[in-house]
This record gives structure tokens, C-alpha cells and sequence, in this order.
């Protein structure tokens, strides 16, 4: 059982922006989040104090202060910033489109998006003459006993378009998780989807069995007249795979996207 | 703090990028990439294996550079080997289908 609250005052610089990211990520780290949403509370807090500071504060304002105070409990972890400029509530802004082609768009204005988008919830209030933006992240429930949803959490799947279906494997692939994936895949092959990407960008080690399964599960789908292809991958993961050849059995993208618009186009 | 090396290959700039990419030094980036664009290199390749962490900072930089180099016949801005961290930032803002994105500097390079 970890609670905790810590404080930070730094004045309106851009300048020491960084220092607050170091702050939150270790606060985050303490409170036990995995890599990823420790990242995100860097992004989210990285974008609510430049927005402060560019448009709050109008600049660089050494005397102007933004506090930051980050609190974990059983359930959260909590990233506040608080500042004293004029009262402006960031979540009644209108969102940028992420679909917009590139000559709608603006080059800036994301900021605010990332933070609703990388965190669980996000709360504004203006008391006191102050604003405060309070960032939350839930804390992943315990992991179960349960065999399937381990490896939920481990392996994720989701369509990338109307016949492709990507899996994500988080972590390393090996003798640990290959025997789940290949289960997974099995299901999803009897369930009549053929196409599928596997997306290694969260993949950071892929051992021998691990190799022998992507062997076994291209032979399978192959057999069955489908496709299965990888997408982002690891520098090191990339070399692995070349140095046994299995770049010339798998086609290779750099992202899940750019995979899955290869296969439909093949597949029409 | 950031790293940034610019190299010739044929009539490619690429653009390697290391460290973090932030509020405080992206406008580095930003001139970086139109110095570039204004000594007549509209074909950039942006190696970002080296960048930990991007915030919306160096997407706005990105996105002016490609909307620069878009005005001229064959100018583009293209991304090689974006970290994972990096990949999820692009994708929140709908780039990873603007930008073209590449597994090695190899690739984005011989794709002009």
C-alpha cells in the first residue's frame, strides 16, 4: 500500500520544464506504473506546463510560479499543476482532428488532446485564483490468477481495418507468452480472420521459442491461405530476425498501419 | 537536451536526432530542418532512433517543416525508425498516415 504526496514549485520557464518531467517520473515510478504510463504522465504534465506558460503566462515569466504536486493512492496516481493566470479551462477547447489532411492543420494545438488522450481522467478547476488541472492515471488492477487475462494484459488485439486484425504483445516474447499468443492466433484463425499484423513495437526481446513460434504460427496461417506480417520492429529485434533469415519469410513494416494497408490492398 | 547531425546522402538530408525533443528545444529542430528547406534541400529524412522522448513541441516543428517542403516538386519529410514512445505520439495526432515512416535509415533514404 503506497500513499504519497509530493510538491514541486518552479517558476514560469520554459526552461525548467524538464525538471518537472523528472519530478513526475520518478513520483510515478514510485507509485509502482509500468514504463508506458509513466511516460504518459511525463507527456500529459510536459504539455499542461508549456501550455500554462506559452499561453497562461504569455511568455517566460520568472515571477509567476506553477506548483505540481503528484499524489498515488491504492486506486490513482494523481498529477496536479496549478498556476495563477487568468481562469481558462483547457477541456472546453475544441479538439484538432487527427484525421485532418495535412494542409487543414495547424502545426501546433495538441497539447491538450495528448493529455485527455495518454490519461485516465482529467479535471479542471479554477478556485482560489487559481487554475488547477489535475491528471489522473488509474492504477492497472492486481494481475489475476487467471491464465487469459495475464496475458490480456500482456497481448493486446484489436482491427486496424474492416479484414485486418493486429496483435500487440507487450514485453519479451518468449517461452512465457508464446504459448498464449499462439493460442490467441489459433482462435482467431478458426474464427475466419486471415489477415493479421503483428505489431513488435513493444516488443524489446524475442528469444528462440519465440522465434519458433512466428516459424509455426507463418506456417499455419500460410496453410489456411491467410497472411501474417510484422510491423515496428526493435532495432535489436530487426537483427535477430535477419541473421536467421526470417526477414525473407515475414514482410516487415515500420508501422501497424502501413502493414495493414499492405495486406487489405493484397487481399483485394 | 538535444542532438542534431545533418548528412548529405546524394540528394537526401538526413536529419539524426538524439535526446528529448521538448518546449525547450524544439525551435532547435525548427531551424535545423528550415535552414535546410532554405538552402534547397526539400528532401529530408528524419532519423529519430535517438529520440527518447517527443512532446507536441517537435510534431509542431515537423508538421511546418513538411508544409514547407511540400510546395516544391518532390519535397517531403520522412521518418526513420521512431522509438516506440515516439510512434504512440505521431499516432495521437493522426501523422503515422501523413508522414511516411520507415524501418531503418536505409529505407527512408533509398525512398526518394
Amino acid at each position: 500500500m503506497i500513499h504519497e504526496e509530493c510538491r514541486l514549485r518552479i517558476p514560469g520557464l520554459i526552461e525548467r520544464i524538464p525538471a518537472v518531467c523528472a519530478f513526475v517520473v520518478e513520483a510515478a515510478r514510485r507509485a509502482g506504473l509500468d514504463e508506458r504510463a509513466v511516460h504518459h504522465c511525463q507527456l500529459a504534465v510536459d504539455e499542461a506546463c508549456t501550455n500554462v506558460i506559452e499561453h497562461g503566462y504569455g511568455g517566460n515569466a520568472p515571477d509567476q510560479a506553477l506548483d505540481i504536486t503528484c499524489r498515488s493512492d491504492n486506486e490513482r496516481f494523481s498529477v496536479t499543476v496549478s498556476d495563477s493566470s487568468p481562469p481558462f479551462d483547457p477541456l472546453t477547447r475544441a479538439d484538432p482532428d487527427p484525421a485532418s489532411p495535412l494542409e487543414e492543420r495547424a502545426p501546433g494545438g495538441w497539447g491538450i488532446l495528448f493529455i485527455k488522450k495518454v490519461m485516465d481522467e482529467v479535471i479542471y478547476q479554477y478556485d482560489s485564483r487559481r487554475n488547477s488541472l489535475m491528471m489522473v492515471k488509474y492504477r492497472q488492477p492486481e494481475p489475476q490468477v487467471d491464465s487469459k487475462s495475464k496475458l490480456a494484459a500482456r497481448v493486446s488485439i484489436h482491427p486496424l481495418l474492416a479484414n485486418v486484425l493486429c496483435i500487440s504483445p507487450h514485453g519479451r516474447l518468449d517461452a512465457d507468452l508464446c504459448p498464449g499468443i499462439s493460442d490467441m492466433i489459433g482462435e482467431q484463425l478458426d474464427a475466419g480472420n486471415k489477415l493479421l499484423v503483428m505489431d513488435m513495437g513493444d516488443v524489446d526481446y524475442v528469444s528462440s521459442m519465440g522465434l519458433k513460434t512466428l516459424v509455426s504460427l507463418w506456417q499455419r496461417v500460410r496453410s489456411i491461405k491467410g497472411e501474417i506480417v510484422l510491423a515496428a520492429l526493435h532495432p535489436r529485434v530487426r537483427e535477430v530476425l535477419q541473421i536467421i533469415g526470417l526477414d525473407l519469410v515475414f514482410s516487415l513494416y515500420a508501422t501497424p498501419a502501413q502493414a495493414a494497408n499492405a495486406l487489405s490492398k493484397r487481399a483485394d | 537536451m538535444v542532438d542534431i547531425d545533418i548528412l548529405d546522402r546524394d540528394n537526401v538530408s538526413l536529419v539524426q536526432v538524439r535526446g528529448r525533443v521538448d518546449s525547450t528545444n524544439a525551435d532547435q529542430l525548427g531551424e535545423a530542418l528550415a535552414q535546410q528547406i532554405e538552402n534547397g534541400h526539400t528532401q529530408l529524412v528524419l532519423d529519430l532512433a535517438g529520440v527518447e522522448y517527443m512532446s507536441s513541441a517537435g510534431l509542431r516543428e515537423i508538421v511546418s517543416a513538411l508544409k514547407r517542403v511540400k510546395r516544391s516538386a518532390g519535397g517531403d519529410v520522412r521518418i526513420a525508425q521512431p522509438s516506440y514512445r515516439v510512434r504512440e505520439v505521431l499516432e495521437m495526432a493522426g501523422l503515422d498516415t501523413i508522414l511516411q515512416i520507415y524501418p531503418t535509415q536505409l529505407d527512408a533514404v533509398g525512398s526518394y
